[in-house]
C-alpha cells in the first residue's frame, strides 16, 4: 500500500465554518483528503462531524470558506450536483425508501446516472443497464438475495446494507459514510467492514465512526475534531502518539472504546 | 394626490393591517407551535363578527357584545381543537387541510342558518361616533383611530406575554422548535389548547372590531383567511414579527392598491406576495431550511 | 371466485365496467348521461391533482386555476357566430393552463410543505380576481360558450359534441385516455423520480436527482391535464366564471382525491363518481346540504384516512416528517 499523503488531493476544503446562530458547529477546518485514501473523522459528540460530512454533501451551504474536489470549487453546489460529481453519502439515521424492495431502492440510484429521468414513454424498468447496476450495487453490499423483500422489512443491519448500496448504485468517486456501523450487531458489523475493506480498494472513503478498533485498524488518516475544530490529523500511530489528543479525548487510550466524554 | 387624501389611505391601511394582524398572528403562532394549517381560522374572525352584531341587537352596545361574545368564540375553539384538530397533530398536512376545509363548511353553513345569507351592519358605539377633521373637506372617523388603538394595546399585551411570562417561554420555544417543547416536559396538551384558544380568540375580536367598518356578511371568513396566508407567506411561517410586518405591507397594499390601480385592486397583495417569493421564499423573517 | 387471481379478477372487473360505461347511453335517461359526462369530466381533474398529491406528494390546493383558467381560454378564443375546432382550441387551452402551471409551479416550487399550500391556494385567489376584476372576461358573471366545439375534420365529422351521448363518449375515452398516459408515465423513468419525492425528497436529492426540475414538471403536466378536464367542463356547460377558479372548487376536487384514495390510478375515478353522488344525494335530503358535506369530510378525515380505498386495503397511513419547511 503506497503512502496515501503521497498523492493529490481528491477533496480540498480551506477555512471552512459552519455557524449556527452563535455557535460554531464547524469552526475553521482545513483538510485534504487523498485519492484512494481512507480518512476517518473522530471526536466527541457535538464535535461537529456530522456537520462536516452535510457540509461536504451539500445537505447543508457552508458559511465561509471553500470545498474544491480536485481543481473544482464545489463549495455552493447542492447535493443533487455534489452526488453527480461522484461524491455519495449515506447518513446516520437510516434514510431509505422502506415501502419499496431492495431492488427499486437501489433501482432509484442506479437510475439517477441516467443524463436525465426526463423520459416519459419507455417503462423504466426495461433498461438493461440500470437493471445491471441495480444489481451489482444489490450483489455488493450482499442483499442479492433480498433483492424482492420490502426494505422496510429488513433487518436493521440489513438496512444499513441497503443504505450503502444505494449510495454505490450512484457510482460514487467519494464515500461519506457517517457511522456505518452504528447500531449493528457484532455480525452485521463484521459483514459490512468486509464490504468497506473491498471498497476502499477502489473508493475514496471519508467515514464518521465511534468504534475505536475499528477506525485505528481500517483508516489510514485520522482527523480528531473537538468543538468544530481540527485537533490533529495522521497517520493511526501519529494519532496515537499525539500527546494534544490522548488528553483532549482520548483518555486512557486508544483500543479503549466510548468516544462520548 | 394631496397630502391629507394620502394620510387617510395610510391611516386606513394600517387599521386593516392591524386586524390582519391579529388573524395571521393566530395563523402562524398555530402552524409554528402546533405544526398544523387550519384554513378554519378565518371562521373565527366570520364568527366574531356574526356574534358582534347578534349580540349588539340583543343589547344594544357593541362592547357588551364583545364582552360576551369572545368566550363564545374562544370556546368554540376550544372545542374544535379537543374534537377535531387534536387528532391531526401526527398526521399529514392534507389531512389538516381537509378536516379544517370540512370545518369552513360546517361553520359557513351554521351560520346561514343562524343568520341567514344577508349583509348586514353593526352600528359603531355611540361615543365613538364622531369624525376628525382633517381639512375643509376630509375628516377620519374616530372609531378606526379607536380599532387601531386597541390593536395596538392588544398586540402590545402579545409581546409581553410572550417576552415576560412562562406562557410566552412556551410559545417562543414552540415556535422556534417543536420538538424543545417536548424535551423541556412541558404540558403540550395544554399548551396546544391555550395557542389554538388564543388563537380563535383574536381572530374573532379581530371580526368583532372590523363588523362596525365592514359590514357582516356571508364569506368574510374565507377573504380573510387567504389575506392570512398571503401574510404568513410574506412575513415568514411561525413568525410573530413577520406576521407584524407582513399584515402592515399587505394593508397599505391592498388600500393604496384599490385606490391607485382599482381595475386590479384584487391582485395587488398576490403580486406583492410573488415578488417577495422570488426574493426570499422563506418570507421575510423567515428561517431560511 | 376463489380460483380466479387477482389479476384476472381486475381485468373482469374493469370488462365489466367498460361495457357497463359503453351501453349506458342505450339505457340511461338524458340527466343520467349529462351526470355521467359530468363525472368523467371531474375524474380526468381528479386524476390530474392525484399526479400531484398521491404520487408527486405535492398538495396543491389551488389547482382549480388551471381547470377555470382553461375554460376561460376557450370562452376567449372561441367566435360567438359559430364552434371552435376543437383541433386547436382543445390545444390551446391545455397549453394555455399547462403555461400556467409553468409560472405558478416556478415560483411555488422554491417553497415546500405548509407554505406550499398556502402559495398555491393564493395563486389561484389572484387569478380569481384577475378574471372576477377584469372587464375582459365577463366580470363576476362569467362568460359564455355559445357553440360546441366541432370535431370536423374537413368535411368528414362523425363526432357531434352538440350530441349529449357524442359527447359521453368523447369524456368517456378521455377518462381512459388520461388514465393510459399516467399509467405510462408511472413507469416511466420520470414516474420512479416522482414516486421517489414524494416518499423521500431529501434522499432522492442525494442521490443525484435536482428535484426541483422534476416536480416543475410533474406540476406542469398536472396543471395541463386539469385545463382537458376545465376544456371539457367549459364545452359541455357552455358557462365559465370565476367561481371554476375558486378555493371550494380546489377543496371539492381535493375531496374527491382524498375519496378515492391516494396514490392509485383509479382513485380518483371512483372518488369523483362518489363525490358527485354524494354531492346530489346531500342536496336532495336538505336545503343545508353544505353542513352535511362538511360533516362527511370531517368524518372521512377522522374515520377514514385512506379514502374508500381505505375500506378493503390496509395501507400505512402517510405520516408528516418535515413540519419546519
Amino acid at each position: 500500500m503506497t503512502d496515501p499523503t503521497m498523492r493529490d488531493p481528491i477533496l480540498s476544503i480551506k477555512g471552512l465554518t459552519k455557524r449556527f446562530g452563535a455557535l460554531a458547529a464547524v469552526d475553521d477546518v482545513f483538510l485534504d483528503f487523498a485519492s484512494g485514501e481512507t480518512h476517518a473523522i473522530i471526536g466527541p459528540n457535538g464535535a461537529g462531524k456530522t456537520t462536516l460530512i452535510n457540509l461536504l454533501s451539500g445537505d447543508l451551504p457552508p458559511t465561509t470558506g471553500t470545498i474544491h474536489l480536485l481543481d473544482r470549487d464545489v463549495t455552493a453546489l447542492a447535493p443533487d450536483r455534489k452526488s453527480q460529481l461522484g461524491i455519495g453519502r449515506t447518513y446516520q439515521k437510516t434514510n431509505i425508501f422502506p415501502d419499496e424492495t431492495c431492488f427499486q431502492n437501489c433501482w432509484l440510484a442506479a437510475q439517477s446516472r441516467l443524463p436525465s429521468s426526463m423520459r416519459f414513454f419507455r417503462r423504466a424498468h426495461r433498461r438493461a443497464d440500470i437493471r445491471a447496476a441495480t444489481e451489482r450495487a444489490l450483489a455488493l453490499c450482499n442483499l442479492d438475495a433480498r433483492a424482492d423483500v420490502i426494505a422496510g422489512h429488513l433487518s436493521y443491519g440489513e438496512q444499513r446494507q441497503l443504505e450503502i448500496g444505494m449510495t454505490l448504485a450512484t457510482d460514487p468517486k467519494i464515500l461519506l459514510l457517517d457511522e456505518p456501523l452504528a447500531g449493528m450487531s457484532a455480525e452485521e458489523s463484521v459483514r459490512t467492514m468486509a464490504l468497506l475493506t473491498s471498497l476502499a480498494e477502489n473508493l475514496t472513503l471519508i467515514l464518521i465512526e465511534h468504534d475505536m478498533d475499528m477506525v485505528f485498524a481500517f483508516a489510514q488518516t485520522i482527523t480528531v475534531m473537538v468543538n468544530g475544530q481540527v485537533l490533529e490529523t495522521g497517520t493511526p500511530a501519529q494519532i496515537r502518539a499525539s500527546a494534544a489528543v490522548r488528553d483532549a479525548y482520548l483518555g486512557h487510550g486508544p483500543t479503549e472504546q466510548g468516544a462520548t466524554p | 394626490m394631496d397630502i391629507s387624501f394620502f394620510l387617510i389611505q395610510a391611516l386606513n391601511g394600517v387599521q386593516y393591517g392591524f386586524l390582519l394582524f391579529l388573524v395571521a398572528s393566530g395563523l402562524t403562532l398555530i402552524f409554528g407551535i402546533m405544526g398544523v394549517i387550519n384554513l378554519a381560522h378565518g371562521s373565527f374572525y366570520m364568527i366574531g363578527a356574526y356574534l358582534a352584531y347578534w349580540l349588539t341587537g340583543l343589547t344594544g352596545s357593541l362592547l357588551l357584545a364583545i364582552l360576551l361574545g369572545l368566550p363564545l368564540a374562544v370556546l368554540t375553539g376550544l372545542a374544535i381543537e379537543r374534537f377535531a384538530i387534536s387528532h391531526l397533530y401526527t398526521r399529514d398536512h392534507l389531512y389538516q387541510v381537509l378536516l379544517t376545509y370540512g370545518l369552513i363548511l360546517i361553520f359557513n353553513e351554521m351560520q346561514s342558518i343562524l343568520w341567514g345569507n344577508d349583509l348586514y351592519g353593526v352600528a359603531i358605539p355611540e361615543m365613538l361616533t364622531g369624525s376628525i377633521r382633517l381639512t375643509e373637506t376630509q375628516s377620519y372617523p374616530v372609531y378606526r383611530l379607536f380599532v387601531s388603538l386597541v390593536c395596538i394595546l392588544v398586540a402590545l399585551g402579545m409581546l409581553l406575554t410572550i417576552q415576560k411570562t412562562r406562557l410566552g417561554m412556551m410559545i417562543r420555544a414552540g415556535a422556534s422548535n417543536r420538538e424543545m417543547t417536548q424535551i423541556l416536559g412541558l404540558n403540550i396538551k395544554q399548551l396546544y389548547a391555550i395557542v389554538f384558544g388564543a388563537g380563535a380568540g383574536l381572530a374573532a375580536f379581530a371580526g368583532m372590531m372590523a363588523a362596525p367598518i365592514e359590514a357582516v356578511y356571508p364569506g368574510m371568513g374565507e377573504g380573510i383567511l387567504i389575506t392570512s396566508f398571503v401574510v404568513v407567506v410574506i412575513g415568514g411561517i411561525g413568525s410573530i414579527k413577520g406576521a407584524f410586518f407582513g399584515a402592515m405591507l399587505i394593508g397599505l397594499a391592498d388600500t393604496f392598491g384599490s385606490v391607485l390601480v382599482p381595475d386590479y385592486s384584487g391582485i395587488v397583495i398576490y403580486a406583492l406576495m410573488a415578488l417577495v417569493l422570488l426574493w426570499r421564499p422563506q418570507g421575510l423573517f423567515g428561517q431560511r431550511v | 371466485m376463489t380460483n380466479l387471481r387477482p389479476t384476472r379478477l381486475y381485468l373482469l372487473i374493469a370488462l365489466c365496467i367498460v361495457i357497463a360505461v359503453g351501453l349506458f347511453p342505450l339505457f340511461g335517461e338524458k340527466f343520467h348521461i349529462l351526470l355521467a359526462t359530468r363525472i368523467f369530466i371531474l375524474a380526468i381533474f381528479a386524476m390530474s391533482l392525484n399526479l400531484l398529491i398521491g404520487f408527486t406528494g405535492l398538495i396543491s390546493f389551488g389547482h382549480a386555476a388551471f381547470f377555470g383558467a382553461a375554460g376561460y381560454i376557450l370562452a376567449f378564443v372561441a367566435p360567438e357566430d359559430g364552434a371552435a375546432a376543437f383541433w386547436w382550441s382543445a390545444p390551446l387551452s391545455i397549453g394555455g393552463a399547462a403555461l400556467l402551471a409553468a409560472g405558478i409551479g416556478w415560483m411555488s416550487i422554491r417553497t415546500s410543505g405548509v407554505y406550499f399550500i398556502m402559495i398555491t391556494l393564493a395563486f389561484a385567489q389572484m387569478l380569481y380576481f384577475f378574471f372576477n376584476d377584469s372587464p375582459y372576461f365577463g366580470g363576476s358573471d362569467g362568460a359564455f360558450i355559445y357553440f360546441k366545439p366541432s370535431l370536423a375534420i374537413g368535411s368528414f365529422d362523425p363526432v357531434n359534441l352538440d350530441n349529449r351521448v357524442h359527447f359521453y363518449y368523447l369524456a368517456a375515452i378521455l377518462v381512459l385516455v388520461v388514465w393510459a398516459f399516467l399509467a405510462m408515465l408511472l413507469r416511466s423513468p420520470f414516474g420512479q423520480v416522482i414516486k421517489g419525492l414524494r416518499a423521500n425528497e431529501p434522499r432522492m436529492r442525494a442521490l443525484g436527482y435536482p428535484t426541483q426540475r422534476y416536480k416543475l414538471v410533474s406540476f406542469i403536466i398536472a396543471g395541463g391535464l386539469a385545463g382537458l378536464a376545465g376544456y371539457l367542463n367549459a364545452a359541455q356547460s357552455g358557462y365559465i366564471s370565476p367561481a371554476h377558479l375558486g378555493w371550494q372548487e380546489s377543496g371539492s376536487v381535493m375531496m374527491m382525491v382524498i375519496l378515492g384514495g391516494m396514490g392509485s390510478l383509479h382513485g380518483p375515478i371512483l372518488g369523483a363518481f362518489t363525490f358527485v353522488l354524494l354531492h346530489d344525494i346531500l342536496r336532495d335530503l336538505s336545503q343545508h346540504w353544505l353542513l352535511l358535506m362538511g360533516g362527511v369530510i370531517v368524518a372521512i378525515v377522522l374515520f377514514l384516512p385512506n379514502g374508500l380505498a381505505g375500506l378493503f386495503t390496509r395501507k400505512r397511513i402517510p405520516q408528516r416528517d418535515d413540519d419546519h419547511d
